[in-house]
């Protein structure tokens, strides 16, 4: 998996946190998961952890380039 | 003109599968508007037997793959595996191939390839969306979801018009590009979680094979 530092499971957590609740994630055959149940894979950094954070990632590094 | 077969397979049996199938719908009416025999394998009938029946019966140029996957894997109702690296690869022999199954375009969309598979359309990693919760029932009206789907079906239904591989995933990707930019201007509060999805997505749509074929080269 790759490798995430504490400063951005920090960044990732706090964005999710404001995740409005009438939305839900399908990544994959897992899910749907709503923003609690994201937040404790992120918690628990898991394969959907890791997933959703590189999710977070790719996204704030596109954002850099558009 | 010969009469032409789009296989598209859609499982039914949880949430992204029912939002995988619903979508499809749009390549199912934009098919038959063209006079193109669609054989829907749909629901509990998305299995191995029926599947390579369909393949062998009607020698389908295009297969449509809805469904969960892996690296080595496709597979159907239930998650029952259709197609897999090293059991019946073969009977996509010639085959263009598009699936939203994850990650499949790694190891077996490759196998696929060496093994005879025209070209294989897939993800190099898992297809994500974010959607409503409240229209389960009705995917179909659900706005959340559609900037992830829409790109999806422009790409099918720009191989039904007969547009090359790499013409139909431009296409794909150009729809890609054309809702982020719309997103990336929304105030909406969903707005950055479907930017996060849309991103994601376009980033690992991957082709593997001829860029040039088409639906028409075998006919």
């Amino acid at each position: 998996m790759t490798d995430i530092s504490k400063d951005e499971w920090e960044l990732i957590t706090a964005r999710i946190k404001q995740m409005p609740s009438h939305i839900v994630l399908s990544i994959g055959g897992d899910g749907p998961f709503n923003k609690e149940q994201i937040l404790e894979h992120i918690e628990q950094k898991d394969r959907i952890g890791y997933m959703i954070a590189q999710m977070e990632l790719a996204y704030l590094k596109a954002l850099k380039n558009l | 003109m010969p009469q032409f077969h789009l296989l598209i397979t859609r499982p039914e049996f949880d949430w992204a599968t029912g939002y995988f199938s619903s979508w499809s719908k749009h390549i199912i009416d934009f098919a038959k508007e063209r006079n193109i025999n669609v054989l829907d394998l749909r629901g509990h009938k998305v299995t191995k037997k029926n599947f390579e029946s369909y393949l062998v019966e009607h020698n389908p140029p295009l297969v449509v793959l809805n469904g969960h996957g892996t690296e080595s894997s496709i597979c159907g109702h239930k998650n029952e595996v259709l197609i897999s690296i090293g059991i019946n690869e073969e009977k996509l022999k010639s085959k263009i191939i598009y699936t939203i199954a994850c990650k499949s375009a790694n190891a077996l969309g490759l196998s696929l390839v060496e093994k005879g598979t025209k070209t294989f359309i897939g993800y190099l990693d898992d297809f994500s969306f974010y959607t409503n919760k409240d229209k389960q029932t009705t995917p179909l009206q659900d706005e959340i979801a559609r900037p992830c789907f829409e790109p999806s079906i422009t790409l099918v239904n720009s191989l039904l018009k007969g547009k090359s591989v790499k013409e139909a995933a431009s296409n794909a990707l150009e729809l890609y590009r054309s809702w982020i930019r719309i997103y990336l201007h929304k105030s909406d509060i969903e707005a950055p979680y479907i930017l996060r999805a849309l991103i994601w997505n376009q980033a690992h749509l991957t082709i593997i094979g001829d860029h040039e074929a088409t639906i028409f080269d075998n006919n």
